[in-house]
């Protein structure tokens, strides 16, 4: 086994959801409340499932488990409170391959932790699933938070419909990456590897009132 | 750089503007410490795993940037400040209970 996907030094029976900063869990009844304000938040709606409309909280829950693989509550170590989701779906087991999308609080862009949860969620997929691949359709303002992976090597992107979707004035390119197995387990030789790596934690001190 | 279990003596901040330049491939040759990493330097999510993962290194011992730490830093100078804090705060392990 690789150990980069068993995410442990010696091989084991069970993927980690553990990364670094956070732990990867299961959806709860109180995690829909967090996630329907989430997916509402006027910095994350056009970029993600609704494309910022505004579904009622039934039909917000009716569309959260169709066609999804795994999904998990992105949580920081040693709390409930829900950072983000990542989702794996639209699975195909004949061509060995998935989807998978990331959503992640705004005041969390540009941090490294949606990679962070991104990482867990494709070790723990490549752990389960003899996939080839991942697939992310994204766009391109949101592509932008991430865009210096193609060259680091996190990912390729595979084809670009140019001003596909219009936001904020102006239209935006849809932008097609996969994220293959070969370079998971390449990029975790370098610093992406450390975000799956266990460590030693600091006691910060609260801040003053 | 410090490795293995013991954390490092700590960096001037000119040390670690130095360090910054010589570390981060997306950086440009001259920085000041206050630039904003996002706006003036354009760090992007890979940019940011990149300084993550090089304080870390930098102040050795294993040590996990908390997210507390990590959403304090907006400029050079936070991140110079949030390193430096990262070197000074006990282990949890080693605080008493």
């Amino acid at each position: 086994m690789n150990d980069a996907i068993a995410g442990h030094d010696e091989p084991r029976l069970s993927p980690s959801l553990q990364t670094r900063r956070l732990h990867l869990r299961m959806l709860t009844n109180e995690d829909h409340a967090p996630l329907y304000r989430l997916s509402s938040d006027p910095d994350v709606t056009f970029q993600w499932r609704f494309r910022g409309t505004t579904p009622s909280y039934d039909e917000f829950l009716k569309q959260l488990y169709p066609g999804v693989l795994c999904q998990f509550v992105v949580s920081p170590h040693g709390s409930q409170e829900v950072l983000g989701l990542v989702v794996a779906y639209n699975a195909d087991f004949r061509h060995r391959f998935c989807h998978a999308a990331v959503v992640m609080h705004p005041s969390l862009h540009r941090r490294g932790l949606g990679i962070e949860a991104f990482m867990g969620l494709a070790r723990y997929v490549y752990y389960g699933w003899d996939f080839r691949m991942i697939i992310m359709e994204t766009v391109g303002i949101a592509f932008q938070n991430f865009a210096s992976g193609e060259e680091a090597g996190y990912f390729t992107v595979e084809g670009r419909i140019r001003d596909q979707f219009y936001y904020g004035g102006r239209y935006w390119d849809g932008i097609s990456v996969t994220h293959r197995r070969d370079q998971f387990e390449k990029i975790m030789q370098g610093p992406v590897g450390q975000l799956l790596a266990p460590g030693r934690r600091v006691k910060v001190p609260p801040p003053p009132k | 750089m410090a490795t293995g279990n013991t954390r490092t003596d700590v960096m001037s901040l000119d040390e670690f503007k130095a360090w910054f330049v010589a570390e981060m491939d997306w950086s440009p040759a001259e920085i000041s410490e206050d630039d904003d990493l996002v706006e003036d330097l354009g760090m992007d999510s890979v940019g940011a795993v990149d300084l993550l993962a090089g304080i870390e290194e930098a102040v050795g011992g294993d040590v996990i940037m908390p997210i507390e730490l990590l959403l304090q830093i907006t400029t050079v100078r936070d991140a110079y400040l949030q390193y430096c804090a990262l070197s000074h705060l006990p282990y949890e392990s080693d605080v008493p209970r």
